[in-house]
């Protein structure tokens, strides 16, 4: 993967849920491999679902959905699965972690989903994997403890010890630090950056928050890019 | 691996909720096994009433009827066999040992019993086992009696009492004249052998002397407390007078008198026969059904007990059919904790699937989750059972006198328990297929 290839390319992409409104109407969306992208949209803009398609979790209507050059529009659901294990993490809002397993558990997750993420780890097993993530991210100390005592921002900092495990080549955020206070915010926010860097990993971060979009090297609009707009049924309707 | 670990942990978190379920289908499958268990062992307990007896022989009559009251002290016979006829066939060479039943007397409602030592030495019940005494001796003697466990204790009888017999059963005529005493008592068999009085054939015998016109002898005659009723053998079956000789010799003897001399046997009820060689069972069998000298019959026990068996079996296919229905109330159960749960945890499903399971990992962890608590449900049922059969086993045979083995699982109740689990895992589908639906169409968002 070279510098100038790229990450993420959408192409005519047009999405809907169940066959209702399109929500997503793409015409043209790149983002380069290793770069760190600010993706603005306020709420109901269509974030999460365009999230979905790049990480093979939906799949386009039309138009063309191509993560490190591989089109997961012509892949079989399976294969979007096993794409999505091999090469994708994930950050959510919140809520990230199985309230049934401890944190050790959770960040060492992707691994035993799929092996090739072994791959890419800097130490030999996953879990001192894991505790060396966990140390990079401050939250060594909160190994230990059941996932129910943390604070929101230790369990965003598991998060994202767990999409970094095993460096996979796309590191996703959905709003990663909406439920932060402001200091805890910054800090997550440098922290999770300095980390994607180190993996060398591309990192899409959405949010509604546009301050925050000093921290990163390129912005996109999702408003510019998506044609259905704010994902108002009028006009999503009238898109169509 | 992943997914059954990650079901058992989430079932673990969820430990209230695991342990109800896995609690209400365990008490269902044990209801289900144990139902099964007191049927097997009904019928166990019902076909070795009488054990290693090869023929039945009575009077010509219906199977079930000389069932019922040579093995079941149930109704009465209407006619006898003589002397001779026994003698017969005791002394067949075919037959090894016989054990002769006099019927048709009674004390306060239980039966009496005119038998010879053969009955404590031959008469096995429940795969083999002996009639013991466990006080006393057998009833040997013209005027000794041996009275069942049952009968001891519910009339609160002990040994050396003197007890009177009543002529048929629940009648009003006592054979005053010759009271017996209580030689020995037998030890439990929870069979009908606890509720009956044993005598001698020559005490059955003594005391229906001079009863050769079917009444009391003038002299010696005594009513029960109830209207006179000379001649009344309502509810008393046996016809001795038809058969017997008139022996005027006993005509108003002294009950003392009558003891001291001899009181041969004339007429047995029935007799249960043991055969040199079980080879010769069926010949001997027929021979005697087409013996022309006297009506008799020959049954084979075993055989008319399961058919006798299989007649009742219908109040054993509704028990059987409620208990299952109740192991479906049970996975009912399951079903709706399994499906409320499922809203709870769409947030979990979305996580798995950003990690990059499936749709189809998704169904089978629910699956396997439901598979899991059914087949917990099933393991702590069968435990349940044996645990309860091996607490309650003494003491509901001697409340109900029914014993309950406490035997390995039969192909039924195996059946039974992998009914359960498929059960489990076909309604563990429903809310899986919900849920795999959800995943494929919301994705990573989460509608709450």
């Amino acid at each position: 993967m070279t510098e100038t290839a790229l990450a993420v390319e959408l192409e005519g992409v047009r999405f809907s849920y169940g066959g209702g409104p399109v929500v997503l109407d793409v015409p043209k969306l790149r983002l380069e491999a290793g770069t760190r992208t600010f993706l603005h949209g306020p709420s109901g803009s269509g974030k999460t679902t365009l999230l979905g398609l790049f990480a093979g979790v939906l799949r386009a209507d039309q138009g063309s959905v191509r993560v490190l050059g591989e089109n997961l529009t012509e892949m079989s659901g399976a294969r979007r699965d096993a794409f999505r294990a091999q090469h994708i993490g994930y950050v959510f809002q919140m809520f990230n972690l199985i309230p049934y397993l401890s944190v050790m558990e959770n960040i060492v997750l992707p691994v035993r989903m799929h092996g090739s993420r072994k791959a890419r780890m800097q130490q030999g097993t996953p879990s001192a994997e894991a505790r060396r993530l966990a140390s990079a991210l401050g939250i060594d100390h909160a190994l230990a403890s059941s996932v129910g005592a943390l604070s929101v921002g230790q369990q965003q900092r598991v998060a994202a010890c767990r999409a970094l495990i095993g460096a996979p080549e796309v590191i996703i955020a959905d709003e990663p630090t909406s439920s932060l206070d402001h200091d805890r915010r910054d800090a997550f926010l440098d922290l999770l950056l300095e980390a994607c860097e180190s993996a060398g990993s591309t990192l899409v971060f959405v949010s509604h928050d546009r301050t925050l979009a000093s921290h990163f090297e390129q912005e996109v609009s999702l408003a510019d890019a998506n044609r259905a707009g704010s994902g108002a049924p009028a006009r999503a309707g009238g898109a169509a | 691996m992943l997914v059954l670990d990650l079901a058992l942990k989430s079932l673990r978190n969820r430990l209230l909720v695991t342990s109800l379920t896995v609690g209400s289908i365990a008490l269902s499958v044990a209801l289900l096994l144990g139902v099964e268990k007191t049927r097997v062992g009904m019928r166990e307990s019902f076909s070795n009433t009488i054990s290693q007896t090869d023929l039945i022989i009575g009077p010509k009559s219906g199977t079930i009827q000389l069932l019922l009251y040579s093995v079941f002290g149930m109704g009465s016979p209407t006619q006898n066999i003589s002397w001779d006829a026994y003698q017969h066939w005791a002394a067949h060479p075919a037959v090894d040992w016989t054990i002769p039943y006099a019927l048709g007397d009674s004390h306060r409602g239980f039966r009496v019993i005119g038998t010879d030592e053969n009955f404590y030495e031959h008469y096995r019940y429940r795969g083999g086992q002996p009639i013991e005494v466990s006080e006393g001796e057998p009833a040997l003697g013209v005027f000794d009696v041996a009275i069942g466990s049952q009968v001891a204790e519910e009339l609160g009888y002990g040994l050396g009492d003197e007890i009177a017999v009543t002529h048929g059963m629940g009648g009003f005529i006592q054979h005053d004249q010759t009271p017996f005493t209580i030689s020995g008592i037998l030890a439990p068999t929870y069979t009908p052998v606890d509720r009956a009085i044993y005598v001698t054939l020559e005490g059955v015998e003594a005391m229906h002397d001079g009863w050769e016109d079917g009444v009391p002898p003038a002299s010696a005659m005594s009513f029960g407390g109830g209207p006179p009723a000379g001649g009344d053998e309502a509810g008393a079956g046996t016809e001795r007078a038809a058969s017997l000789p008139d022996d005027p010799a006993h005509d108003g003897e002294s009950p003392e008198e009558n003891a001291a001399h001899a009181h041969e046997p004339t007429q047995v009820t029935a007799f249960f026969v043991g055969a040199t060689n079980r080879r010769d069972v069926l010949s001997l069998q027929r021979d005697v059904n087409e013996w022309s000298e006297e009506p008799v019959m020959a049954v084979l026990p075993g055989l008319a007990l399961s058919e006798m068996w299989d007649g009742l079996g219908y109040a054993e296919e509704g028990l059987r059919l409620v208990s299952i229905f109740v192991v479906i109330v049970g996975l009912l159960g399951m079903l709706v904790s399994l499906y409320t749960s499922l809203d709870a945890r769409r947030r979990e499903m979305a996580i798995l699937r950003a990690i990059g399971a499936g749709p189809v990992r998704i169904l089978s962890l629910l699956v396997l989750e439901s598979a899991l608590l059914a087949a917990l449900g099933a393991l702590l049922g069968v435990a349940v059972v044996y645990g309860g059969l091996a607490l309650a086993q003494p003491w509901v045979e001697s409340q109900f006198g029914l014993y309950l083995p406490v035997a390995g699982l039969s192909p039924i109740e195996y059946g039974y328990l992998g009914a359960v689990v498929v059960a489990g895992f076909l309604i563990g589908l429903v809310p899986a297929i919900k849920a795999y639906r959800t995943a494929l169409h919301d994705g990573l968002a989460v509608r709450v």
